[in-house]
């Protein structure tokens, strides 16, 4: 079964894709600082997406180090980018008066970007490069995994 | 035979659920991760009733393995 | 480089899930429509950390009527040590007093008989006999250990240790959950080994022999063995519907028979006959083989939560059961919840309990503790329960239980009330 699912991901991953920024990027559309933006907008930065949700442990422990990693890398053009899955928007505030950030949130309530990015776990991280290529996939969060994730920023800035 | 039994007790949930159990999105787990929605919410009254009954009742078995026993029939 | 690591989300029942492994590319147009809110960009604050302790305590008051009452006080500590693993502590120290069914039937004169320490009780014309002199207190420590054993696999193991006067039980448990379907399914695996030490007071009496102040006995320490083995599924129905489907299996060796319970023994006009052997020791086989198959659901209705299950029971012994349980969690707000509680067992007797025994008859083994016969136990409760800050909650709940005999067992009901007042603190 498991063999089946990647042989089918096998062929629809080597398959001729767009691989340009402008085709695939700009598809996909957040809703920050109360306008439309695109992911094309951040052509250019490294890009940490981060899919969470009010309701999520793990994506409190993860807060504190996205705030770290923004102040630190900021000026070297790291953009975390943090999308909300809540349905309730009351619960996103207050858990934001608990923890502020850093770096910008997006609001997904529907769930259809996860749904694209295939969002397997609470939380999920992709970081993506300048050019719009996803270069690593992350499920979940534990202390001991922000060294690692770390380097991989540094590593791609 | 693991596979047999297996399906058997899928087939047996999805009877009950009236539905095919497709589940949930990750996202979507925002009821389920409450402390009430928990299988075994307080395992102190569990624990407690527990004992009650295998003292007063003579059937035991069913929701978990493990917890030891007393001299308590 | 490749980063894929997997690790728990924090939805209790189930660990962790599948991660992407290849990079790939972003694909397909997409609108999304939501709410806006403006972005805070706010210096760095240190969130409040998580808690690691959860302390659970609870103490427990049981009193029949007219029978045994209990006190059982009940803490337990659970301490988060790594990322997702746990450790945890339970002590519980339980009191019995009060009296107990011997077994014998009531009869019309009256009737004397010697407990197992050696005072004597007397029970009136029509009284069924009970032995106040039952008292116990028991304490008995667990620990338990939770821990990833992979990507989606969890272990939970446990071991356990009590003791009380005339009894001793040593035991360890292992549970693996595997999570799989993006964590809607979780398979359970679960293994228990119990050996426990029965020590009667004055030894363990030849079962079935007359009884006697010079009985002849068993020996003061003997052994019994309990073995468990549980397959359970939890299945995700929908974002507010949880389902658990279990089947277990036990099998219990040594020493089953209760050393203080006895039977009285009539003649042909059901008058209780005379002189030696009126009333024999109980015998029950050494070995049992037990069964049962559990279904629960879990549903939210907008702010309620029902948990509803139904066990079957059957053993070797004859003996079989039905238990339906029912819980709506009924919130009122601010954290205040009522929980009304019901529960009903019916118990179908085993194949040796006999409400007394014929003069004459040999059976193989023989027993007339109400609780191996024909029994329906009916259960209504309710629960308080207040949530407040800091993961505290105050918890009140009071029930009361009947028990009705039916079948061959003319004996009276058992009622009892249970009271449980607890409190439980993260920090």
């Amino acid at each position: 079964m498991r063999a089946i699912k990647f042989l089918i991901l096998f062929i629809l991953l080597t398959s001729p894709i767009q691989n340009s920024y402008a085709e695939s990027a700009a598809s996909i559309v957040l809703n920050i600082d109360n306008t439309r933006q695109s992911l094309n907008d951040y052509k250019g930065k490294l890009v940490y997406l981060d899919f969470w949700a009010s309701w999520c442990i793990p994506c409190r422990k993860s807060f504190p180090f996205m705030n770290e990693m923004q102040g630190k890398y900021k000026d070297k053009g790291l953009e975390i980018i943090a999308i909300n899955l809540d349905t309730d928007i009351t619960l996103v505030r207050k858990f934001l008066k608990h923890y502020p950030t850093q770096f910008k949130i997006a609001y997904d309530s529907t769930g259809d970007t996860a749904e694209k990015f295939n969002v397997k776990a609470m939380p999920s991280s992709f970081l993506i490069k300048r050019n719009g290529e996803i270069v690593a996939t992350h499920s979940g969060f534990r202390k001991k995994d922000a060294g690692k994730i770390e380097k991989l920023i540094q590593s791609n800035l | 035979m693991k596979s047999i039994s297996l399906l058997i007790l899928f087939s047996m949930i999805s009877l009950s659920s009236g539905c095919s159990f497709t589940g949930v999105k990750p996202w979507e787990r925002d009821l389920l991760a409450q402390q009430k929605m928990q299988l075994d919410t307080h395992p102190l009254d569990s624990y407690l009733d527990d004992h009650i009954y295998y003292s007063k009742e003579n059937s035991s078995g069913g929701q978990g393995v493990g917890g030891g026993g007393c001299g308590c029939n | 480089m490749q980063l894929s690591k997997n690790s728990m989300s924090k939805s209790k029942m189930t660990s962790q899930s599948v991660s992407i492994k290849k990079p790939r590319f972003i694909r397909n147009a997409l609108s999304i429509a939501t709410s806006t809110m403006l972005a805070s960009v706010a210096p760095v604050s240190h969130a409040a950390s998580d808690p690691t302790w959860d302390v659970d305590s609870a103490i427990l008051f049981y009193s029949e009527t007219d029978r045994v009452t209990a006190v059982e006080p009940v803490v337990k500590v659970r301490k988060q040590i790594g990322d997702d693993e746990y450790v945890g502590v339970r002590i519980v120290a339980d009191s019995l007093s009060g009296s107990s069914a011997n077994g014998a039937i009531a009869t019309s004169s009256a009737q004397t008989f010697t407990s197992p320490s050696g005072s004597s009780y007397t029970a009136a014309a029509g009284e069924t006999p009970l032995d106040p002199s039952f008292h116990d207190t028991r304490i008995a420590l667990n620990g338990e250990w939770e821990t990833p054993l992979s990507k989606a696999i969890k272990g939970f193991f446990s071991v356990n240790a009590s003791s009380e006067y005339d009894y001793e039980s040593y035991g360890v448990a292992a549970n693996i959950s595997w999570d799989f379907n993006n964590r809607n399914t979780t398979l359970l695996t679960g293994l228990a080994y119990n050996n426990d030490t029965v020590k009667p007071v004055g030894g363990a009496p030849t079962g079935l022999n007359a009884m006697s102040a010079s009985k002849t006995t068993q020996g003061s320490n003997l052994n019994k063995t309990v073995t468990d083995i549980l397959f359970g599924v939890t299945q995700v129905i929908s974002r507010n519907t949880l389902m658990q489907f279990n089947y277990s299996h036990g099998e219990d060796d040594g020493y089953l028979t209760d050393p203080y319970k006895i039977l009285s023994v009539l003649d042909n006009s059901g008058n209780l006959i005379t002189g030696a052997g009126q009333y024999l020791y109980e015998k029950r086989p050494t070995t049992r083989s037990r069964n049962a198959v559990y279904w629960k659901m879990v549903h939210q209705f907008s702010e309620d939560v029902l948990h509803f299950s139904y066990r079957y029971y059957w053993d070797d012994w004859g003996l079989n059961s039905n238990t339906i349980d029912a819980r709506y969690r009924y919130e009122l707000g601010s954290g205040h919840y009522l929980q009304p509680h019901v529960r009903y067992y019916q118990q179908n007797q085993a194949d040796f309990y006999h409400y007394n025994l014929v003069d004459g008859s040999t059976p193989q083994y023989a027993s007339a503790d109400y609780r191996l016969g024909d029994m329906t136990t009916t259960t209504f409760g309710i629960k308080y329960g207040i949530v407040l800050d800091k993961g505290q909650e105050f918890t009140a709940r009071v029930e009361s239980m009947n028990q009705s005999m039916g079948g061959s067992n003319q004996g009276p009901d058992v009622d009892a009330i249970i009271l449980q007042l607890g409190y439980s603190l993260k920090f």
